[in-house]
């Protein structure tokens, strides 16, 4: 994985430094809560219900086994002993005080970790897909690419002003797992006729308050090239986004509201005049960052068959193991969705464990995934076996991946000032109401989203069945959605019908998942394809009667 | 109902309620604002010495208990962490108590 | 009761702020400022002698690029921080081979500043006085630059590969 040079760290130390002297003169009363509150959001500090809300960047949700080691030694110094992975692969912890907040930034940036840019109206944290650099299914390793895109959007004089947050994801396979479109600028890293490196240029996708999934703006953009390109993309927006109604600041509205076709000529007149200004960076710095996304010392000797003979240990095989590049080896998502747990949340202590087992299993190296799971991609499949049994003495191997217990959810109105309705009961109830692994595996893949608010960091557009909390005249109300998918066949949720009661969204969900079950063609006929061939009747009937 | 004023102390974050004298941790020691509430709220966010300082609605009691969940939440902490409710109280709002959560 | 001695020490430690309508104009120039009379964007082209004009957050700076070799100022205003249109303005005109004196007038920040420095402004007309001490930490704060701007800073992957 990437490791900063003298450069580098320079800057990130720069930045601890200047956070410490805007936290004290903030503190002398130098300048105002008004003042002050854009510089805390630029390093990712919130003031949330109970307490300051950090959010850590993890760049393109990959880490290592040292950095998570931190991770959970900061939850118990700096917090009360838990942190939050999120749908945009960062970790937030929840009770910070501002005055311990720089040395926390220090230790962070001891281990080559910051908070840049994980707030404010400016270029956020890059995503990507979690199995980056181990897919069986990837034209190549997009993480070079994401890091590139990290470096050149950190402290980005011209764009760190924008009409509102804006996002980019990079993907390198078909199979879409950090849903490309649904972000302000989605690459997707391909092959031309030629065979040469590209990028499929999406733009404008987004959920909250307006969902939109992206139009291609360009089909391939050559790899030397995208930064100018996305160079181009951000000055159109930042010039004609509109700053007069903050629900419509984000790009997407921009394109929506003038058509990709205009959209895409702005950006490519825009490029014609900064693309001879050389503000790509050149192949040597690809390849230098390349070098460290350098594939880990594979034994072509490990052997490729999994002994099952353990029944436990084989339904997790079935569920939580996906294909790796290099036989012999598995790619393992960890579930942080225990039933009745809260998604996303990881103790102190399963932090340390987690970085043990993946410097003994896995080359050191962690990745987080959008959908609040945790990765170690280069497990060989011969040490399953003892890797699944330490996880599973510390409540970390729920079979559940992509099952109807593995909910995203947001934080909600337990922790977030913008809620409008708590997500995590709910989600609980959910889990709860499904915890038979029968039940769940014979409903098969079924993706629950979750959002306490139409901000929607929980994705509910997105959900196979979404939903959304919102707050009818004082009173928690839940809106169900149908039909939605963040991955390469994106499509947003439907709203089925009338809000329920918390109660009432969970018998809900159970009606629709009864009346899937009885309407699919076969058990392998999914949820969303089953909804898709239907549509919301059979739902509508069997939910409201 | 009577009226509180509570904000989040600067240094910390931490929800505080004020208690006719100064702030507390506690929703316990929250006192009902009389007529001066609407002038101490206009002179504590004038001061910026707390953020987001707010006058919230609850019902008399010890402790009081705040009319809308956000509120309660702010007042008793999340209602998915019992273990880290933040006044003696049993937290209103805690009912599920995480029947799986083993 | 806990807290209160916090926010009492806060309350106890005014710093002293600023309250005139204009401070000086910082410069990083050498030339003479320019003192004639500054035109509104919308009225420029109707004035084929004006050597100076201000550009609103709104205004398409690009438009001047024709006339560049006859300002002397182009003042871009920020009414407000958190507008950053003035940061591509600028950008733009520098790109466009501009050369005289650009000045961002109005809501400008210390935090600002270094930004603004990269983007092309050469001048500062904040609405509120700047400490020069702090001017000068904000500006020698982050030692190198991850990107080109319109400054003469090489990105570090230029440092990297020489």
């Amino acid at each position: 994985m990437y490791r900063y040079d003298t450069y580098d760290q320079a800057l990130v130390d720069a930045r601890v430094d200047e956070f410490r002297d805007q936290v004290e003169r903030r503190l002398r009363h130098e300048i105002t809560e008004d003042q002050f509150k854009p510089l805390r959001l630029m390093n990712g500090l919130y003031l949330q219900l109970h307490a300051y809300m950090l959010r850590v960047a993890i760049p393109y949700g990959t880490l290592s086994g040292t950095q998570m080691r931190i991770l959970g030694g900061i939850a118990r110094k700096y917090d009360r002993g838990y942190g939050h992975f999120t749908t945009r692969q960062n970790i937030q912890y929840n009770w910070i005080k501002l005055e311990q907040a720089p040395d926390l930034l220090a230790e962070l940036a001891a281990v080559e970790m910051h908070a840049i840019q994980t707030s404010g109206n400016c270029i956020r944290n890059i995503s990507s897909d979690q199995f980056a650099g181990s897919a069986a299914d990837e034209v190549a390793d997009p993480r070079p690419y994401a890091e590139l895109l990290r470096q050149w959007s950190s402290f980005h004089p011209e764009f760190s002003f924008l009409p509102r947050k804006f996002k980019i994801a990079v993907t390198a396979s078909d199979h879409d797992r950090a849903a490309v479109k649904l972000h302000d600028i989605g690459l997707q890293l391909h092959r031309n006729a030629a065979g040469e490196l590209g990028f499929r240029v999406f733009v404008g996708g987004g959920m909250g308050r307006t969902p939109f999934i992206a139009p291609v703006i360009r089909e391939f953009i050559p790899v030397s090239q995208y930064l100018s390109y996305c160079e181009a993309i951000l000055r159109v927006y930042n010039r004609y986004g509109r700053r007069d109604n903050i629900y419509k600041a984000r790009i997407k509205i921009l394109v929506h509201e003038i058509g990709a076709e205009e959209f895409t000529r702005q950006v490519e007149a825009e490029w014609a005049l900064l693309e001879p200004l050389a503000l790509d960076a050149p192949a040597a710095e690809y390849e230098r960052i390349k070098a460290q996304f350098a594939p880990p010392a594979y034994d072509a000797a490990a052997p490729d068959s999994i002994d099952r003979s353990d029944p436990d240990f084989a339904v997790w095989v079935d569920h939580n193991i996906a294909a790796h590049k290099v036989p012999g080896y598995a790619i393992v998502t960890i579930s942080l969705k225990p039933v009745g747990g809260i998604p996303g949340d990881a103790s102190a202590e399963q932090m340390e464990l987690i970085a043990d087992l993946a410097a003994k299993y896995s080359f050191d190296e962690i990745r987080v995934t959008h959908s609040q799971n945790l990765v170690l991609a280069d497990v060989r499949k011969d040490q399953l076996h003892a890797l699944w049994s330490a996880l599973n003495a510390a409540d970390l191997a729920t079979p559940n991946l992509d099952l109807v217990t593995d909910i995203i959810a947001c934080p909600g109105l337990d922790y977030c000032a913008l809620a409008n309705a708590r997500s995590i009961p709910v989600a609980q109830s959910i889990a709860v109401r499904f915890a038979n692994l029968d039940r769940q595996h014979d409903i098969g893949e079924l993706k629950i989203k979750i959002s306490g608010c139409i901000n929607a960091c929980g994705h509910h557009h997105a959900g196979h069945i979404g939903i959304l909390g919102v707050d009818r005249k004082g009173e928690e109300s839940y809106q169900l959605s149908l039909g939605g998918s963040g991955a390469e066949d994106t499509s947003l949720a439907k709203i089925l019908g009338p809000g329920f009661s918390e109660e009432g969204v969970v018998d809900a969900v159970e009606k629709v998942i009864e009346a899937y079950r009885s309407l699919r063609l076969n058990p392998q006929e999914r949820f969303l394809d089953a909804y898709r061939r239907v549509g919301a009747e059979p739902f509508k009937e069997a939910v409201y009667g | 109902m009577i009226r509180l004023l509570t904000a989040n102390d600067t240094l910390t974050g931490d929800v505080i309620w004020w208690t006719g004298k100064g702030w507390s941790l506690n929703l316990a020691d929250a006192v009902a604002l009389g007529a001066e509430g609407d002038a101490l709220l206009a002179e504590t966010v004038a001061a910026e010495n707390v953020n987001d300082p707010n006058i919230i609605e609850a019902e008399a009691g010890t402790p009081p208990r705040p009319r809308t969940m956000r509120e309660r939440i702010r007042g008793f902490g999340p209602t998915v962490r019992a273990d880290l409710a933040r006044a003696a109280a049993p937290h209103p709002d805690q009912k599920l108590a995480q029947a799986g959560a083993a | 009761m806990v807290d209160v001695q916090d926010s009492v020490k806060l309350a106890q430690n005014p710093h002293p702020r600023a309250t005139s309508a204009h401070a000086a104009v910082l410069r990083w120039r050498d030339d003479a400022a320019f003192d004639g009379p500054v035109v509104a964007f919308a009225d420029f082209g109707a004035d084929s002698n004006a050597a100076a004009v201000r550009v609103d957050p709104a205004d398409d700076a690009r438009a001047l690029v024709p006339h560049l070799a006859r300002l002397r100022l182009i003042e871009v205003s920020f009414p407000k921080y958190r507008d950053g249109r003035g940061y591509s303005a600028a950008r733009i005109l520098r790109e466009a081979g501009y050369t005289g004196e650009l000045r961002a007038a109005g809501d400008v920040l210390v935090d600002q500043i270094n930004f603004m420095r990269r983007v092309g402004f050469d001048s500062f007309a904040p609405a509120k006085p700047l400490n020069p001490d702090d001017v000068a930490a904000a500006l020698a704060r982050f030692p190198h630059v991850y990107q080109k701007a319109a400054d003469a800073a090489a990105p570090v992957w230029a440092l990297r590969h020489g």
